[in-house]
């Protein structure tokens, strides 16, 4: 079972509405595709998937609102069986009524106890939104904010700052310290990781180095190229 | 302990010398019949004689030079220079000849010199009356430099000053004079060491000399505000008390400094250069200084207020300090 959480799509978001469904319950999606359109504080923005799967229940309705890391639908793994897939309550419409998740044609509902999913909204450490650095400017850390951060193995980009200039202070990194202590360990733990934020204008991480492209026509080369070319050598 | 001026409490340090030690005099213009310039040796001249305080003719290269030979002829001079502003004709003799004879001599000669001027603006003086340079003279190895700012200090850095077998050189800010303050009968103060003046723990004041009293008034004006800030007075220049700075910025992790000198060169620069040379990992906060304004200090008083220091200025420069 495939938990797809609404992400963070940009460093001040807290929360999303769901506008469309790009895809069917029972639809085959693959890593990367677009599968929903979420409005964010800016821009409507797609949507993508982590894993490959098959849609299978929706669990927010189209126009809600919901925090980020909230479960937006389930989806079966390569293999799983709808028949044996635990369900989940739905998200209740505006009006009050829990409506019955959309759920895949030909998987027959299982009847049961609906298990209410543990939403587990990503915040900053000290519920601040993080700004991110205009482009080519440090963010301001304090030598003592930083130094501490280190002893405490603390990651210092999900600090919020509170001091000059909205710099990072020993005080500001005491308070994560003090928030990451007293969290309880959610499980699942939040996504997505604080460390690799999604931007609106950039949803998709980007690769680090382009992926090496080869010649259409090129083949692995073959024994009798390398026979070739030993004995051209001799 | 009873209450005096800074004026009163420098007197009743320069009567204790001339009164208990024979080499000991006073020199310099208009110290005797006159009372000095800013009052302070009123009535000397009447109690010790014209022997023991000494009016000289307007040349300061002349009479701190007298008053160096004089030291190295076994006497304890005080030589009093009107202003900082005239003992720039005296350099000659401060810097090349008093800081330099023990050096110069293989250790055969000191100058138990002390030369006492008065500092600093605030008092509608003009330019060439109203600067501050006690940076100069903190930047020359072979003397010390000494800048009391209360009436207890003013009364306890003499003695010492005038134990010690180098010159030394007390800086008086003339807006200092007619500041009152409590002085004990045992001596309070060395020089050696800066003191903390107020205890504080968000953001550490640095000051010394006319700047004390406003950085007081602005540390009352931040508590007021929520805002708890140490003030550590300096009051000794050279040689610096790093050890009691860097304690004091640790335990703050913000540093203001406070400084009448112009900004460029200043011993501010200087005392944030340690900072960051020695607690830069204790830091939590940019450093900040407050100077006079780069400008040759002003006779009318709303512009001779704009360009030094003032305790809104340090307030503004704290709260920037913290974000605030």
């Amino acid at each position: 079972m495939i938990e797809f959480k609404l992400p963070s799509l940009g460093a001040d978001m807290d929360e999303g509405k769901l506008l469309e469904w790009m895809v069917k319950p029972g639809d085959l999606v693959k890593r990367g595709q677009a599968v929903a359109v979420v409005d964010t504080a800016k821009a409507a923005v797609d949507v993508e998937i982590w894993q490959d799967g098959t849609m299978f229940e929706q669990l927010v309705p189209i126009g809600a609102t919901v925090p980020v890391g909230t479960v937006l639908a389930t989806l079966l793994e390569p293999g799983e069986s709808a028949a044996t897939a635990p369900r989940r309550a739905a998200m209740p419409l505006p009006g009050g009524q829990a409506p019955a998740p959309a759920v895949a044609a030909g998987m027959a509902p299982a009847i049961g106890p609906a298990v209410a999913p543990p939403v587990a909204p990503t915040v900053t450490p000290t519920g601040a939104p993080i700004a991110a650095p205009p482009p080519g400017q440090r963010r301001p850390v304090s030598p003592a904010a930083r130094a501490r951060a280190q002893e405490l193995g603390l990651d210092i980009d999900g600090v919020a700052g509170t001091g000059p200039h909205g710099a990072v202070t020993l005080a500001d990194v005491v308070l994560a310290a003090a928030v990451r202590t007293a969290a309880p360990v959610a499980d699942p733990p939040p996504p997505p990781p604080l460390r690799r934020p999604h931007r609106p204008w950039c949803p998709r991480p980007r690769r680090l180095r382009p992926r090496r492209r080869r010649h259409p026509r090129w083949r692995p080369p073959t024994a009798r190229w390398r026979c070739a070319r030993r004995s051209a050598r001799q | 302990m009873t209450t005096m001026s800074y004026r009163e409490a420098m007197r009743t340090a320069l009567r204790e010398a001339l009164a208990g030690d024979p080499r000991v005099f006073l020199m310099g213009e208009d110290v005797g019949r006159y009372g000095g310039t800013y009052a302070v040796t009123k009535g000397l001249l009447e109690e010790f004689g014209p022997e023991r305080v000494r009016d000289t003719p307007l040349s300061e290269l002349g009479f701190v030079g007298a008053g160096i030979g004089a030291a190295l002829g076994g006497m304890r001079p005080i030589v009093e220079v009107m202003t900082v502003n005239f003992s720039l004709l005296a350099l000659d003799q401060i810097v090349n000849t008093a800081a330099l004879y023990r050096h110069m001599s293989g250790g055969q000669f000191s100058v138990p010199l002390v030369i006492r001027m008065a500092t600093g603006a605030g008092r509608q003086i003009a330019a060439q009356h109203s600067h501050s340079f006690e940076n100069w003279y903190a930047s020359i190895p072979g003397i010390k430099v000494l800048a009391p700012a209360t009436a207890q200090d003013a009364r306890d850095m003499l003695a010492p000053a005038l134990a010690d077998p180098d010159p030394v050189i007390i800086f008086e800010h003339a807006q200092l004079y007619n500041t009152e303050g409590e002085v004990t009968a045992e001596r309070q103060a060395d020089i050696r060491t800066a003191a903390v003046r107020r205890p504080g723990t968000m953001v550490s004041v640095v000051t010394y000399g006319g700047s004390l009293p406003k950085a007081l008034a602005a540390a009352d004006q931040l508590a007021a505000d929520g805002v708890d800030a140490e003030v550590l007075d300096l009051r000794v220049l050279r040689p610096l008390d790093t050890a009691t700075i860097l304690a004091s910025v640790r335990k703050c992790r913000r540093a203001v400094v406070v400084d009448e000198g112009w900004r460029t060169g200043s011993l501010a620069a200087e005392i944030m250069a340690r900072i960051v040379e020695q607690a830069f990992y204790d830091l939590d906060a940019p450093l900040a200084r407050v100077c006079s304004a780069e400008v040759p200090i002003p006779y009318a008083r709303h512009l001779e207020d704009a360009a030094l220091p003032q305790p809104a200025g340090i307030v503004a420069a704290v709260n920037a300090v913290l974000g605030r």
